[in-house]
């Protein structure tokens, strides 16, 4: 089947590629590097690092560890360490990441947070959570106010 | 205690003198066992079963991909070893990816008994050792139940446990891993049929394939499709394919394409 030994890549990593012919909806999930060159709507998380092509389009928030946009992204991005838009990237939303570095001619609009840790975004989902797990702040009726007043007095 | 299922095509004549001799090495090597010979009116998942039941411990496929396909259906519900004897016209792609040569030397291959764990996949509740093909398609594949593949155009999609993937420009072949607990489905755009592109156009590079790694993944048509597992046919509208890592003993050779 395979005429050599040189004709079979042994125990490579594979890598996460998302081609122009296909779109992604939905919570993209991966564990290992990501090349997305196609569309991709809902949200994009890696462990590791992400490339978006310059033909990608893509409406999601973003997180990686290492990030090269040459593409379309309308959403939040956050990178943990290395990002680099080059020159055709545009980005419509905030950024935060540890290093930044932006090619002439990259579009951003949004907020910039650079060159402080970077957090993990919450899903919505887990901060009703958190927020259901609160305990409740005391509300206090009218009627109990009036009588604090009466008793300061 | 080793068993063997021969697949009907190998009891050929033309088969005859390797067979004999694939017979007489495992005698010398000690490590004979039991045969049985698939034939239309035997069920393979009671020869299995039986082998189980009697303490065999390592079950071999004498015969091509088909053959191996047949048997993996049976043995992925039993603990045993899985060997191959690549016997016949082929394709030996499988018993290639496993390291296994023709003839007489997959015999002293099964002697050295160097055995690898590696994943599974299913399909509808049949399970596969390569892949499965799903022919040209544009529906959605639900990965993970987290996310969808949508292709915009004619794709077919290769659900892969242990098989090539891709090809570089170089001519160099990706193989998938059996041991990383993913299924990697690799969607390659169809090259557009025409009348006229046929007789004008150049042959088309192919286009960039889509590669993903999932755990499970569901595909729903309107319509039955035939899909290819392990060399053989399975139509259903419904998919389900799940990948159970760690699931299979294999005798591998040397030259074995994964790691």
């Amino acid at each position: 089947m395979f005429k050599n030994e040189r004709d079979v890549a042994v125990g490579q990593e594979t890598e996460t590629v998302i081609a122009p012919s296909v779109r992604v909806e939905g919570d993209f999930v991966s564990e290992g590097n990501v090349r997305i060159e196609g569309m991709v709507t809902g949200s994009i998380a890696t462990e590791r690092d992400l490339i978006v092509g310059e033909a990608a389009k893509i409406t999601a928030n973003v997180q990686a560890r290492n990030g090269t946009i040459a593409g379309e992204l309308h959403g939040n991005l956050r990178v943990f360490d290395r990002l680099e838009l080059s020159g055709t990237a545009r980005v419509y939303g905030d950024i935060h990441a540890k290093v930044l570095s932006v090619a002439p001619g990259a579009v951003m609009r949004g907020q910039l947070v650079i060159g402080m840790d970077v957090q993990p975004m919450v899903k919505k989902e887990e901060a009703t959570e958190e927020r259901a797990a609160a305990p409740a702040r005391p509300v206090r009726t009218a009627r109990e106010k009036k009588i604090e007043e009466i008793l300061q007095q | 205690m080793y068993a063997y299922v021969y697949d009907s095509f190998v009891t050929d004549k033309r088969h005859e003198r390797v067979l004999s001799r694939v017979e007489t090495r495992l005698t010398d090597l000690g490590i004979s066992g039991r045969i049985e010979r698939l034939t239309m009116f035997k069920n393979i998942g009671e020869i299995v079963a039986d082998a189980a039941e009697q303490g065999c411990e390592t079950i071999v496929a004498v015969g091509n991909d088909e053959t191996i396909g047949r048997l993996i259906d049976a043995v992925g519900s039993h603990d045993m070893a899985f060997g191959v004897i690549p016997v016949g016209d082929g394709p030996h792609h499988i018993a290639g990816l496993l390291g296994v040569e023709e003839g007489v030397e997959a015999c002293n291959i099964l002697s050295r008994r160097v055995l690898h764990t590696v994943d599974l996949g299913r399909i509808n509740g049949h399970y596969f050792l390569s892949s499965v093909r799903i022919p040209r398609t544009r529906a959605a594949i639900s990965c993970n139940g987290q996310y969808s593949v949508i292709p915009t155009e004619d794709n077919e999609v290769q659900v892969c446990n242990l098989a090539p993937m891709t090809l570089s420009a170089e001519g160099e072949a990706t193989i998938s891993s059996p041991r990383d607990g993913f299924l990697e489905t690799v969607f390659q755009p169809s090259p557009r049929r025409g009348f006229f592109s046929g007789l004008f156009r150049k042959a088309e590079a192919p286009a960039a394939p889509t590669i993903v790694p999932v755990r499970k993944l569901s595909v729903r048509h309107t319509q039955p499709v035939t899909v290819i597992r392990d060399g053989q046919r399975l139509s259903s509208s419904v998919l389900d394919i799940e990948i159970l890592p760690n699931r299979l003993k294999v005798i591998t050779g040397k030259t074995r394409k994964f790691e």
